[in-house]
């Protein structure tokens, strides 16, 4: 039985609507790769550029990614949260020649949205430990992969 | 111990990371660790660009830095300097980039060059000479200044200046929604 019949019906009209124009090309399912990916370009040595997107019913997460010869290689990634059916950049991080995996973009998904919650807590005042923060920062990411697969 | 649930009276989570379709309920300014840069305004163009107003300060001075995400890259657009009078701003210095790729040390050159300009007019204007040593040390320690952490607490509580600071500029969207 489908665990997530609403989120799956709203983020699927959002992934129609929203993400071909956050990512500027049409995106399909990679099943492979577990993500939506948009149409690539392939440069003049060669290198394939494309972005990987991982979307649940609180964020988006953007990746800019290149295939080399034999790696792929994680330029940026970009954190989006929504308001309303629009989406809103919460944080981003550029990585000058380093190797994609899946782990690092949990990784560093995580410590941007861990910035970001730092800091509306800072805002707003208050205080929670950064155990506290980390913890619920991962558990939002873990969330995104497991959605953006129910999704698709 | 505290946790997210019971740092604000409500959920910070549903109020800071609404799920699809839901207001954000909680309308803080929002801090960019990576860029340095409080967020004043963000747009998104029909053709999927996002354009963003940022802004980060000292006690002397406030850059404001436009820069626009297209497909994979980052583009400096402008970047403004202030000073204070009083909580007012008032600019000592604007530049325009074209086609120009986003990066930190280019924002801190050109910070840094468009205050030694504005530190030189104006001791020219009131009859002062400074060494240009000590124009350069000055220019470099209000450039650094600016480029501190919110969530390393560098930055004073937003209070109602502070906010109004942040949130007092003109629309990005005004500047750049004719553009594509």
């Amino acid at each position: 039985m489908d665990k997530f019949p609403i989120i799956k019906c709203q983020l699927s009209q959002n992934v129609i609507n929203s993400l071909p124009a956050l990512s500027g090309s049409p995106v399909h399912y990679d099943r492979s790769e577990e993500m939506f990916i948009t149409t690539s370009w392939i440069s003049s040595y060669g290198y394939r550029y494309f972005k990987g997107i991982l979307v649940s019913d609180r964020i988006v997460i953007i990746m800019a990614l290149s295939d080399g010869e034999i790696r792929r290689f994680i330029d940026t990634i970009h954190v989006y949260r929504f308001n309303g059916n629009r989406c809103q950049l919460i944080g981003s991080k550029s990585y000058p020649k380093s190797y994609y995996s899946r782990e690092f973009v949990k990784r560093e998904s995580a410590s941007v949205l861990s910035d970001f919650l730092k800091s509306q807590i800072r805002v707003a005042g208050g205080y929670c430990s950064d155990d506290e923060i980390e913890r619920q920062s991962r558990c939002v990411i873990d969330e995104v992969c497991r959605i953006t697969k129910a999704v698709a | 111990m505290a946790n997210i649930q019971n740092t604000t009276s409500v959920n910070l989570l549903d109020a800071v990371l609404p799920t699809f379709g839901n207001q954000i309920r909680i309308n803080n300014p929002r801090w960019h660790e990576d860029m340095k840069m409080f967020v004043m305004s963000e747009y998104e163009s029909k053709a999927g660009h996002r354009y963003i107003r940022g802004i980060r300060f000292s006690d002397q001075v406030a850059v404001i830095i436009d820069y626009s995400l297209w497909n994979s890259w980052t583009y400096l657009n402008s970047i403004e300097v202030y000073r204070f009078n009083g909580n007012e701003r008032e600019m000592i210095g604007r530049k325009e980039f074209d086609k120009v790729f986003y990066s930190d040390s280019l924002v801190h050159s050109e910070v840094k060059s468009m205050l030694e300009q504005a530190i030189i007019s104006m001791a020219r204007m009131n009859g002062t000479v400074f060494t240009t040593d000590y124009i350069e040390r000055e220019s470099l320690k209000l450039v650094i200044a600016t480029e501190r952490s919110f969530n390393r607490g560098e930055y004073p509580p937003i209070n109602g200046a502070v906010r109004k600071l942040i949130e007092g500029a003109h629309n990005v969207s005004e500047k750049y929604q004719y553009i594509d």
